[in-house]
């Protein structure tokens, strides 16, 4: 690839008359035409103009439904494939040309789709590879395909003994392999995973794409629906599959529906996403095969810039055996952010791609390091033909020699100065899709080939390279700093002493003083220019934007209202605040979010701490809905070395139904119960529908206490001070209230009594009816609280259930929707009992004799 | 059909006593018996039930209207079996996808700091999509006729209407429909063979009705000898203004006679029946203190004024002392639950035993029989939640379309809120009434729809409070007048403006 200089999704021409088109038995390939040639006739057409064109590439997304067993999942040795839904799209197009569904046994028709029935899952498989040969997908799309649906697949086969099935890719005679791989990059962290060969078809896992691009709390396709299509998706447990498939046409059908719908979801979320786009840019851009783009980390794509410069520049690259060494260098700097709630504009100066600017600046690269014997064997001068770094390196300059990384790095950030340009002009929203995913492209990689040189388990590293870089950021900030804070004083006629509250790695945030934006804003550019002229080109410290007001907690943590134009701000942007942790319940960032806003947005700090003691005291009163309490954690393996709440958790649930329990690979959701004086927290993990059927009273302190109250400390501590403690205690802590449990030790004991619905007298004489004497005269009172409260409660069950009755898109079927994720889930089920509750207790007014 | 006690002329007028009953077979479906009262259930119930029962009669009416189509296009009895450019007609369930109908996932994802958006008038918008649905799948319908429905005066589809479509599945598996039929309107309620036989249909009623002229041109029945009952819905009260309690006790002090001259162009006491449909309460304003920590349970404050209840009672028990028989429908505002059927209001409220004699608490909606007249009484809310959904202004339209569609509340339960029934859909309009009355609308509309000899007599009925419009149906003519009771701006003015012979006629 790099000797005829073709890319990734890059367009080639085969120049009439070159080549010799192989027809039939000649043939190598399932491809639609095949053609031989000489590699070097062949000519790449760099992605400009037309040829930025993306190919109608057909894409085929999928989905595969398979009958486990009770409280086990899906083994391919065992348990049969029963549906395998497609949508074949040409990209470019909104609806897919084909739908269809290869369903085992029968299954009623289903309007606008294909259903095709058979009896033998043999056949079914058979069938599906040869649909497969015959649309002759280009791409396979779909959510966990790499690690779930292709290998089991495969496995399926190999265990039905179909061996034909595996000839899935283009390349006669080439087999489908599953092959196990571990992944390990410092950027996306370590996984195991699987990788399935399919020679000629691209493959793009939408789960990689989300697990690598965005930062959820949950990754499941419907919370990352609800995400980005802002639509919940139905959510049929695993158990109910095999019913479902057992059962009449009907209820296979339904399942097909579903099905189909889970393979549409991949395909629409690449559209919204513009993955395929964005990655086809980066493909572009660094030159790596589009299926490296997820199977491979970032250096890959930094090493294939390398080799394509080298090339050209005629240097010769040494193949150096990665060794992992634990040599550390200093990385960037921080100034240590002064705490604080500011309610000034804060600017904020950014260095434009600060470390590729530095290694412009200076020169830094493989082929410029110096050692002190070349400096005076060649004796050359300091300054003029070599530096010396911050990290006390040498390089030279680029009067000597003008280094390959450099020249990578201008190549990169020029590219992307020109999709930058060419967006601000293009009108056509595809291309603008493109050039917009390229100059991001740009970006990400331009940032990464200083990682790359630092990384050193990588092919090259080279430290000198990559402490220096850090070295002289460091350097730059703290000169940053000085100069900013020396030219905007009271002695040199300004209004305030400017004062640089926090400084990390690329940029600096600057407080003047000055009380309204636009002179912030003014200044911030001022002063953006003013250090930019110190530096040598291309570092550029730019002014971006103002963050007034701001919240500052503490290293990488602080939040602010976003302003780029002195009229209206942008957004509220926060940092490191706990909003997204997967490990917390979602009272906890409901409860941030809004006191970030009431905070930042109102500006009503007092109404924050209103908020806060509110949402404390209806915790502890139990008033919180259940679905915020809920914490999630995936069940991976079956042994952990420490007890932990979600697997003893899901150990008892599956002594108290096996089918029903959450089975390895499930996400487990746990509420925390009250327990024995001195219980682990482990042991106090329920299931939240456990806990809702039997009115089992909730650890609200535990919630406070473990969860709450970090969180609310580190925002509230800049602010408060001393006195955030009083949010955690004080008057609203002191009304709590806990549920009766119907079951536990104590309880089949306790005697049940009627009481007063006034003043919880428990009521004697008057046993059917609502009130005690001393509360008579406020019946009518008492009356409306209990119907106000009724009725509430009553819109709230109407609203929900009507909801997952439209959600699942029929008005007949009974919902058998458990998606836990969704917020609806537990409310729903706790609306059924407290409903029945209040109607029965407003029914009690009814037997009083008189009012 | 029992007559009305001849009256004596003179100056002490009796009170007609006509017959009187609540049609326990009709009335039934709508009370909820709190042993068999259970939450468990999921709406496909409702939904399931309503198809069946209704789905024969669209089906038979379907191919009554369509047989002459050419082609003789065949029912295709489950949707899911639809083939390609066939001409057929199937029936089901129409489901509206709209954009803009509340939705509870959006209300809570909505960042919950912003206060929601203040609610829409109407939901309906050029995005809608309409579905037709049975138990096996469901389709979307397309096609020029659906555009005419939608822009027809007093047109449109509502979710949960059952229909019948023609037409045929087009290649991209949408439906395009070149007719619509409806169940139409159900047959007349024979009050006396109950409603058992009544598909027996109404002929020989029609003879012994002859002598009553229905339309109220002639006067074979005597002004004098006519038999009124009068209809009020929202009298409000409790609420904040003076003006609304001042015309309460105009209106009670008219229909007990003591308002007025005897002169007065009307007699007050020719009234058989109040029926008080819905809102005579106010939603009660809660008090401030819900916010503030408390100490104790016992807080000193109440937090829902007690006197509105109070008033009431006191206006009912005047009435009723004037041997002036109530029957009450709870409505939005009253304080009996928000899911439809909303629960008789607890009679206890209103005084002990004794002093309630003749006061009946009813559900919204109830069936009530009197003088051989049927009356099917609403809250409004069902036409409330219609009309969200139409482009349609037109109430009485809607009033029309319901009882075509044979029933009260096609929306219940996707956007109007009702009870989770196992087993029934007690909104389905079997037999239709004599009289039709909705709650709560925002102005005074009647008109009479169905055949000359079984008339049926739709009144909308504005809030008391705020228009101080009192509406009449006769018994005997079905005729139906309106009175107005105005708080005059200086004291002295008279009190009472009758609009009679005003019997406002309108066509739908």
């Amino acid at each position: 690839m790099i000797d005829t200089k073709v890319v990734g999704m890059n367009w080639v021409e085969i120049p009439g008359g070159k080549y010799e088109l192989l027809e039939g038995k000649d043939k190598k390939s399932r491809c639609q035409i095949e053609v031989s040639l000489d590699y070097k006739d062949l000519i790449s057409h760099a992605p400009d103009g037309d040829w930025l064109k993306i190919a109608p590439l057909r894409v085929l997304s999928f989905d595969i439904e398979c009958a486990g067993r009770k409280g086990i999942f899906p083994e391919a040795q065992i348990d049969p494939v029963i549906q395998i839904a497609a949508m074949v799209t040409r990209q470019g197009e909104t609806k897919p040309f084909i739908r269809n569904v290869f369903t085992l046994n029968t299954c009623a028709h289903i309007v606008g789709s294909q259903v095709l029935e058979f009896k033998d899952e043999r056949q079914l498989l058979l069938e599906w590879r040869g649909f497969m040969e015959t649309v002759d997908p280009d791409m396979l799309i779909g959510y966990n395909i790499v690690n779930f649906d292709l290998p089991y697949l495969l496995d399926r086969a190999k265990a039905l003994k179909v061996p034909d099935f595996a000839y899935l890719g283009r390349l006669l005679g080439v087999r489908s392999e599953i092959k196990e791989t571990h992944f390990s990059s410092k950027a996306y962290g370590q996984r195991d995973s699987k990788a399935v060969n399919i020679d000629g078809r691209l493959q793009l896992d939408i789960l990689q794409v989300m697990q690598r691009d965005y930062k959820l709390r949950s990754y499941t396709l419907n919370a990352v629906c609800a995400q980005f299509l802002g639509e919940q998706k139905e959510d049929v447990h695993h158990s109910i599959i095999t019913e479902l498939q057992n059962g009449t046409a009907d209820s296979r059908r339904r399942l097909a529906v579903y099905c189909l719908k889970d393979a549409y979801l991949p395909q629409r979320l690449m559209d919204k996403l513009m993955c395929f786009v964005n990655y086809t840019e980066m493909a572009r851009v660094t030159g790596v095969p589009f299926n490296y783009l997820l199977s491979r980390g970032q250096q890959i794509k930094v090493i294939s810039q390398l080799y394509r410069n080298a090339g050209e520049a005629g240097y010769i690259i040494p193949a150096l055996k990665s060794e992992g060494s634990d040599e550390q260098y200093e990385g960037a700097t921080v100034i240590e952010p002064t705490k604080g709630y500011y309610d000034v504009p804060i600017a904020t100066l950014d260095f434009a791609s600060l470390y590729p600017s530095i290694m412009m600046a200076h020169n830094l690269c493989y082929t410029t390091l110096l050692d002190k014997n070349t400096i005076e064997r060649l004796k050359l001068v300091e300054g003029q033909d070599y530096v010396h770094t911050p990290n006390n390196d040498y390089f030279a300059t680029t009067n000597k020699r003008k280094g390959l990384l450099p020249t990578i790095l201008q190549n990169l950030l020029g590219a992307r100065k020109k999709a930058k340009q060419d967006l601000k002009v293009e009108k056509d929203p595809f291309k603008r899709a493109v050039l917009d995913g390229r100059q991001l492209a740009l970006k990400i990689s331009a940032n990464s080939v200083y990682g790359f040189t630092g990384a050193t388990v990588g092919k090259l590293p080279c430290l000198a390279i990559s402490s220096s870089t850090t070295a002289y950021g460091r350097q730059m900030i703290e000169a940053t700093k000085q100069e900013v804070e020396s030219q905007y004083c009271i002695t040199n006629g300004y209004e305030h002493d400017a004062k640089v509250i926090y400084g990390d790695t690329d940029s600096v945030m600057v407080k003047f003083g000055c009380p309204d934006l636009a002179t912030a804003m003014r200044l911030g550019a001022e002063a953006a220019d003013l250090v930019s002229s110190k530096f040598i080109k291309p570092i550029k410290l730019e002014f971006e934007k103002v963050y007034f007001p701001y919240l500052l907690i503490s290293k990488k943590r602080y939040a602010g209202l976003y302003w780029t134009k002195p009229e209206k701000y942008d957004k509220m942007d926060t940092k490191g605040i706990e909003t997204v942790r997967r490990d917390n319940c979602r009272l906890v960032s409901t409860v941030i979010e809004t006191c970030l806003f009431k905070m930042l947005i109102d500006r009503d700090v007092k109404g924050a701490e209103e908020y806060v003691k509110q949402t404390i005291s209806d915790l502890l009163q139990n008033k919180v809905d259940m679905s915020q309490l809920v914490i999630t954690k995936a069940l991976a393996k079956a042994d952990y070395a420490a007890k932990q709440a979600h697997v003893e958790l899901a150990e008892r649930m599956r002594k108290r139904d096996a089918g029903s329990a959450p089975s390895l690979g499930d996400r487990v959701a746990y509420v925390i119960i009250k327990g024995v004086k001195g219980a682990a927290a482990y042991e106090k993990s329920e299931d939240p529908l456990y806990v809702l059927e039997h009115n089992v009273p909730i650890d609200t302190r535990y919630y406070l206490e473990n969860q709450l109250s970090k969180p609310l400390m580190r925002i509230f501590e800049p602010i408060l001070g001393e006195k955030a403690n009083s949010l955690l205690a004080g008057d609203h802590t002191r009304t709590i209230q806990i549920a009766t449990p119907t079951i536990g030790g104590l309880m089949k004991f306790a005697v049940k009594t009627v009481t007063c619905l006034g003043c919880k007298t428990p009521l004697r004489s008057n046993k059917d009816g609502a009130v005690c004497v001393n509360c008579r005269p406020k019946l009518p009172e008492l009356y409306q609280k209990q119907v106000v409260q009724t009725s509430a409660l009553q819109i709230d069950f109407a609203r929900l259930w009507t909801q997952c009755q439209r959600c699942q898109g029929s008005l007949h079927q009974d919902v058998i929707c458990t998606s836990a994720d969704c917020p609806i889930f537990y409310r729903r089920t706790a609306r059924q009992k407290e409903v029945a509750a209040a109607v029965t207790q407003l029914d009690r007014f009814e037997k009083e004799a008189f009012w | 059909m029992v007559e009305p006690l001849p009256t004596p002329s003179g100056s002490v007028s009796t009170r007609p006593n006509p017959s009187y009953s609540t049609l326990p077979e009709l009335s039934k479906p709508f009370i909820l018996d709190s042993s068999s009262r259970s939450y468990k259930h999921q709406y496909a119930n409702i939904y399931f039930v309503r198809l069946v029962e209704l789905r024969p009669i669209v089906e038979d009416r379907a191919q009554e209207k369509w047989k002459s189509v050419r082609g003789n296009p065949p029912l295709l009895p489950r949707i899911l079996n639809l083939t390609r450019s066939q001409l057929c007609y199937i029936v089901g369930t129409v489901y509206l996808d709209m954009p803009l109908k509340p939705n509870v996932l959006e209300d809570m994802a909505r960042d919950h700091w912003l206060a929601p958006p203040a609610p829409r008038p109407k939901f309906y918008s050029a995005q809608d999509a309409v579905h037709l649905e049975d138990e096996s799948g469901r389709v979307r319908l397309v096609g020029e006729r659906m555009k005419r429905e939608r822009d027809r005066q007093g047109g449109g589809l509502v979710t949960g209407v059952i229909m019948a479509a023609l037409g045929m599945e087009t290649s991209s598996g949408d439906f395009e429909v070149i007719d619509l039929c409806f169940a139409g309107l159900p047959d007349k309620l024979d009050v006396q063979a109950g409603p058992s036989k009544a598909n027996g249909k109404g002929k020989e009623k029609a003879k012994a009705s002859e002598d009553v002229e229905m339309t109220g041109n002639g006067m074979n029945v005597q002004d004098a000898e006519k038999t009124w009952v009068a209809l009020v819905s929202g009298l409000s009260v409790g609420a904040q203004e003076a003006p609304a309690d001042l015309k309460c006790e105009l209106l009670v002090e008219w229909l007990t006679g003591e308002g007025g001259g005897i002169s007065d162009q009307f007699d007050g006491g020719r009234i058989a029946r109040l029926i008080l449909a819905g809102n005579s309460l106010t939603t009660p304003v809660r008090g401030e203190d819900d916010k503030k920590i408390k100490r104790f349970n016992n807080s000193t404050k109440p937090l829902f004024a007690n006197h509105p209840t109070k008033t009431l009672s006191t206006l009912i028990e005047d009435l009723l002392a004037s041997s002036l028989p109530i029957n009450i429908i709870p409505g939005p505002s009253d304080p009996a639950g928000a899911t439809l059927p909303q629960q008789a209001l607890p009679k206890v409220m209103f005084g002990s035993k004794d002093k309630t004699r003749g006061l009946e608490c009813g559900t919204n909606p109830s069936w009530l029989e009197i003088g051989g007249k049927s009356f099917l009484n609403t809250g409004g809310q069902t036409i409330d939640d219609v009309f969200k959904y139409l482009p349609s202004d037109s109430r009485l339209a809607m009033a029309r379309r319901t009882l075509e569609w044979r029933h009260i509340a096609p929306t219940a339960p996707d956007t109007l809120w009702i009870y989770p029934f196992p087993d029934a859909d007690p909104f389905i309009i079997k037999h239709r009434p004599d009289v039709y009355v909705i709650g709560n609308q925002p102005e005074f509309e009647t008109a009479i729809v169905g055949d000359e000899d079984s008339p049926t007599r739709i009144v909308l009925l504005p809030s008391f409070a705020q228009t101080g419009v009192l509406a009449l149906v006769c018994l005997e003519t079905l005729e139906c007048k309106t009175i107005n009771f105005e708080v005059p701006t200086w004291i002295g003015d008279e009190n009472v403006k009758n609009e009679n012979g005003d019997d406002v006629e309108m066509e739908v």
